[in-house]
């Protein structure tokens, strides 16, 4: 479904991704660990048009879509779930995921959507008319992978989604994606810690300063 | 009493064509933070246009002449973007640099009316004659026109922002870019957007004012200073402040002009701002950090 193909990636002269190349699988809930500061989050931002790639290939659903940006990817179904949540503070829950299905494309599905975030979580429909910027953590998290879900992806992106949570919460988070997978969704999901994600995912890549490599799941505790 | 009435009206009605400028110049700010010191000249543009087709070649009604400069100033900011804001988005300093483009693109329109129409001022015929005396309160039939004309013209962009699909989209953009582009807004379009509405706004806003004030190419420097000066007062970006703004600043100014005289107007501004400011940084309701 998704093939990088020895990307590079660049901040002015620092170089952060070297020829990264991932694979996942249509179905597949695929991981990729690393520390602090290793182009993480600049991987998943490059695959989702983000920030630009200066040399490589990044094929989705079998076309070509190295150099496209974010809004015609989101189109195409490919749509990233920011580590930083990215939410439009002085905005209500709903508006936030309202804008989710900003697109032609998700606007179709969006009423069947809504339901399907609202059932995901109760919290967010009790809330909607509640501004972002009041919200908690864990709240804010359940409202970024709400809207995410609203853009109706057939990939997933999502960036730490434990940054900043309860080891509880992250845990509730991590058993969501997991079970949206189930239901069908193919999730490309990046952590810094795979102790949480044990016995979901079905590979796993370590990133090492901008170098990916695939591990076996069962040594990945020697990823890290 | 009557006195104190007569001076408080006609500060609210001059306060809402102030406010239509200046949440055309906030609305640019919030989305793209983008001071756009053209906005004055914008502003002279639209008046100097309007006299022309009035009373200059074809006579044509005030009314319809509205109608028809209305798409040439919405073409007129979408060109301004795309010719001139877009082309140094992600450069080095970007902020410095629309702020020399825009000065730029002021001194070129002052410039290019001024090889066009003369130096002189000008002034359009009122679309209504008369005015409506009520308990012994007078106050003429146009201003109190372009007093509704301009309520509707703020309710109408404040009902776009708050309920449709790209009004939604222009504060998202405005209140976190890449969460706006993560869900698939194309932002130059919602700037090019911003644009088209400010410079209508501001455009109109010219026009309605020509028979009140006069046109002149230099004239937009009063009304962008007034438009800048509600906008920190309000808020940086927040449409609410500008609004509140725009009726504090005209009442206070009708009153210094009564009682103290008009050259007071502009510092009675500047001293209100001074003061707001130290006691509220961000304005009146000034939400956004930068
Ligand atoms: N916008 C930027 N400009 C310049 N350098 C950046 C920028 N964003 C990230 N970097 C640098 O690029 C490197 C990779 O950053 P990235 O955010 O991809 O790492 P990460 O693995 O996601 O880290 P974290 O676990 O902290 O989220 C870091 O050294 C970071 O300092
Ligand atoms: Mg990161």
């Amino acid at each position: 479904m998704l093939e990088v193909d020895g990307i590079n990636a660049f901040y002015s002269d620092f170089h952060v991704l070297h020829d990264a190349s991932l694979k996942v699988n249509k179905g597949e809930l695929v991981a990729v660990a690393g520390a602090n500061g290793h182009g993480k989050s600049t991987l998943l931002k490059a695959i989702c048009g983000l920030t630009p790639i200066k040399s490589g290939g990044i094929r989705f659903n079998g076309s070509d879509i190295a150099g496209l940006k974010a809004p015609q990817l989101v189109g195409q179904g490919l749509v990233y779930v920011a580590e930083d949540r990215r939410l439009f503070p002085d905005m209500t829950v709903l508006e936030n995921l309202q804008l989710g299905a900003y697109l032609p494309a998700a606007r179709a599905a969006e009423k069947h959507n809504l339901d399907r975030v609202f059932s995901l979580y109760p919290r967010l429909a009790e809330r909607r008319n509640q501004l972002c910027r009041s919200l908690s953590g864990g709240e804010a998290q359940m409202v970024a992978l709400g809207r995410g879900l609203m853009s109706d992806p057939t990939l997933l992106a999502i960036d730490e989604p434990s940054l900043g949570l309860a080891p509880n919460l992250t845990k509730t988070m991590l058993q969501t994606v997991s079970q949206l997978n189930k239901d069908g969704l193919t999730v490309l999901i990046v952590e810094q810690s795979l102790a949480l994600l044990k016995g979901m995912i079905d590979r796993v890549y370590s990133i090492e300063e901008g170098v990916l490599r695939e591990t076996d799941t069962d040594n990945m505790q020697e990823v890290l | 009493m009557t006195q104190i009435l007569e001076i408080l009206i006609s500060g609210i009605t001059q306060g809402a064509v102030y406010c239509v400028v200046a949440v055309g110049l906030s609305l640019v700010y919030g989305a793209s933070r983008i001071l756009n010191f053209a906005h004055g000249s914008l502003y002279s543009l639209g008046g100097f246009l309007a006299w022309y087709l009035v009373a200059g070649g074809p006579g044509l009604p005030l009314w319809l002449v509205v109608l028809l400069v209305l798409p040439v100033l919405a073409l007129t900011g979408i060109g301004i973007e795309r010719a001139i804001i877009r082309p140094l988005r992600g450069s080095d300093n970007w902020k410095i640099n629309t702020i020399m483009v825009t000065l730029g693109l002021a001194f070129i329109i002052e410039n290019g009316l001024q090889l066009v129409f003369g130096p002189g001022t000008r002034t359009i015929a009122p679309f209504v004659e008369g005015s409506l005396s009520v308990g012994g309160i007078t106050i003429t039939w146009y201003k109190l026109s372009i007093f509704v004309i301009s309520l509707a013209l703020v309710g109408a962009l404040e009902f776009f922002l708050s309920s449709t699909r790209y009004g939604q989209a222009v504060r998202a953009v405005s209140q976190d870019m890449q969460g706006a582009n993560q869900v698939g807004i194309n932002v130059n379009q919602i700037f090019g957007l911003t644009f088209a509405l400010s410079v209508v706004l501001t455009g109109i806003a010219g026009i309605l004012l020509a028979p009140v004030f006069l046109v002149s190419p230099l004239g937009g420097w009063v009304p962008f200073l007034k438009a800048f000066v509600i906008v920190v007062l309000g808020g940086l970006g927040s449409t609410k402040g500008a609004f509140v703004a725009a009726f504090i600043l005209a009442v206070l100014e009708a009153f210094v002009i009564f009682y103290i005289g008009p050259s007071w107007a502009m510092p009675a501004w500047l001293l209100m701002l001074i003061i707001v400011l130290m006691i509220r940084p961000k304005g009146l309701f000034g939400v956004w950090e930068n």
